[in-house]
């Protein structure tokens, strides 16, 4: 493949890129899995459960970054 | 804000040098966002053609009553593949060809972040495409239920709609994969000294619209994945017969289906908003409260998706509820088109070809806007549900909103992209032709919905016949003023005009004018710092 030279070579720039990526496609896995275990088990709280778990996990992993960076 | 004072001596030299393989294999292969950025733009006019050619099918065989042209399951099929291919096809891609050019040049980055996840975004597409089309000659042809696929219909279709299944879990993927890279390049590659509120509009609205596209595209997903198995492997999610609720796929659909015009409506809102400031000489006026209000509007469309489904049975409360929400959204979209309006009160205002789209766009896009407000009001909506109000109201939004904006954005950045100058009367004479073309189609399908003409019939009552002539007229001519846009965009490529200048226009402020025309293969390689 040709490839442009990027200035996001940058390891520290390539690690932010990677997160943001991450954390991205988790939401939409989040919400396609939410949406089908909701009606898979019959019960729209499940699909909110998917979601709300998924919300507080997001909120876990920012708080412990945070603090672990201090 | 779109005037960017920026030191480009200070790192913004450009490589004229570019290294790619020749031929077939340059396309095949790149990852250059420009390359990546084209090729989005070829294949959504080219499905632009396709679901155009659909369409005329649609207005010739309701040129008059009776059935004249194709058969009625045929007419059915049309309509479905015309709703999907445009929105699927030619609208989104078309938004993404965009941010894939202009993305990068505007916030000062080399490229996308994830170059080669670009390259394979868009080779996804064709594949879709071809899916969506060639479904049309399979046994039992094409989906035939509409663009919105609901059950029981979309259940007892044949193999098409398998087709058109797979063609949408292709076209979500790659929307996905897109999104994430315009969301990750923006967040951590924006050129030093470009903080969020210094970026063009263009960007913020694209930003807001991939995160739509996040949120949504799933929700999308997961509906026709239940689809498919209620069609193939014996569940029963929306397939009544099994205690299913087809009524939930209309809630899980529009979930998906309003912020997706949101989606489509919102980077035109970016385009217009680099357009009007360039055209007036003057900076966007509001530029913090025009990103607050495509914020608002993008948060809005999460709750107001059953006004789409009021005849359905829902309780007066949920009634009320998606009706005041829905209104809610004129207020943010209010403050758009005042802002834009000041920002051109007192230029210094000329009228080149990307301007009076911009013009164009404004005027019937506010039309479409309010007879959106118009199908909000419950009561009134339950009356002209699916009739031709809607169709007309849709179309106001998305050609005359959508479409209008992209083909202002060609002309205004096309000196860009090629190194020459568009010839202005081509330009003036495709924007007159759409614009009359355009009203002539759809005006008069405002009156054929308030008479009662039901929407996606092959036939029709002998009453809508008048109106029905006059809108088939229009829209040929809107189909036929189309090749002078593509007549235009080849004299570009081919160097048949004045050689651009790299800042083609006298208002423009922003970074992709400090590149020289057209813009090198590889661009800010040493980031521009923004001051």
């Amino acid at each position: 493949m040709n490839d442009t030279r990027r200035r996001s070579d940058d390891p520290d720039v390539r690690a932010s890129i990677r997160r943001t990526a991450l954390v991205l496609a988790s939401i939409a896995l989040v919400f396609f899995g939410g949406v089908l275990a909701s009606r898979l088990f019959g019960d729209q709280s499940i699909g909110m459960t998917v979601v709300g778990a998924a919300v507080f996990l997001f909120l876990v992993l920012g708080i412990g970054r945070h603090l672990g960076r201090k | 804000m779109s005037s960017i004072p920026h030191d480009h001596a200070a790192g913004g030299h450009e490589h004229e040098h570019a290294h790619y393989p020749g031929g077939i294999m340059r396309w095949i292969t790149t990852t250059n966002h420009k390359d990546i950025g084209t090729m989005y733009l070829w294949f959504s006019f080219t499905m632009f053609l396709v679901g155009g050619v659909m369409a005329l099918t649609i207005r010739a065989e309701l040129f008059q009553p009776g059935l004249q042209v194709v058969h009625p399951e045929f007419f059915n099929q049309l309509t479905s593949l015309h709703g999907l291919i445009m929105v699927f096809g030619a609208i989104m891609p078309a938004a993404v060809g965009f941010a894939n050019w202009m993305i990068p040049m505007l916030i000062g980055a080399p490229d996308m972040a994830f170059a080669r996840m670009n390259n394979w975004s868009f080779w996804l597409l064709p594949p879709a495409g071809i899916m969506l089309v060639g479904s049309l000659f399979v046994p039992g042809g094409a989906v035939s239920a509409g663009w919105t696929l609901y059950p029981p219909l979309t259940i007892q279709n044949g193999m098409g709609m398998d087709l058109a299944i797979f063609a949408i879990h292709i076209m979500g993927a790659s929307s996905i994969m897109g999104s994430i890279n315009i969301i990750t390049t923006i967040l951590n590659l924006r050129a030093p000294g470009m903080t969020l509120m210094k970026m063009p509009l263009f960007c913020w609205t694209w930003l807001i619209t991939a995160y739509l596209l996040i949120a949504v595209m799933p929700v999308l997903a997961g509906a026709v994945t239940m689809l498919l198995t209620d069609r193939h492997f014996g569940t029963s999610f929306f397939n009544a017969a099994g205690g299913g609720d087809p009524v939930l796929f209309q809630h899980i659909f529009w979930f998906f289906g309003h912020p997706e015009v949101y989606i489509i409506i919102m980077p035109a809102f970016g385009i217009i908003s680099e357009i009007i400031p360039v055209y007036s000489r003057k900076p966007l006026f509001g530029y913090a409260s025009m990103v607050y209000a495509v914020a608002g509007i993008a948060i809005l469309s999460f709750i107001v998706w059953a006004h789409h489904m009021f005849t359905v049975g829902m309780p007066t409360a949920g009634l009320l509820f998606y009706m005041y929400a829905t209104m809610l959204i004129a207020v943010p979209t209010g403050v758009k088109v005042f802002n834009w309006l000041a920002t051109m009160w007192r230029g210094a205002i000329t009228f080149e070809t990307p301007m009076l789209f911009a013009l164009g766009f404004l005027f019937l896009f506010t039309l479409g806007g309010f007879t959106g407000l118009v199908l909000a009001i419950m009561p009134v909506d339950i009356q002209i549900h699916d009739t031709y109000y809607v169709v007309a109201h849709f179309h106001y939004v998305m050609v005359a909103g959508s479409l209008f904006a992209f083909f202002g954005g060609v002309y205004h950045w096309i000196p860009k992209w090629t190194g020459t100058m568009y010839s202005e009367k081509l330009g003036r004479i495709h924007f007159w032709l759409s614009l009359v073309f355009f009203n002539v189609a759809f005006f008069p399908q405002h009156f054929l919905g308030l008479a009662g003409m039901p929407r996606r019939i092959p036939d029709y009552a002998t009453q809508f016949t008048d109106w029905n002539m006059v809108s088939s007229i229009g829209a040929f001519g809107f189909g036929i003023s189309q090749f002078v846009f593509l007549w235009a965009v080849i004299k570009c490529i081919r160097g048949d005009g004045a050689k651009a200048p790299a800042k083609p226009w006298e208002g423009a402020t922003t970074l992709e004018w400090t590149l020289p025309s057209p813009a090198p293969y590889h661009t800010f390689e040493t980031p521009p710092v923004v001051k």
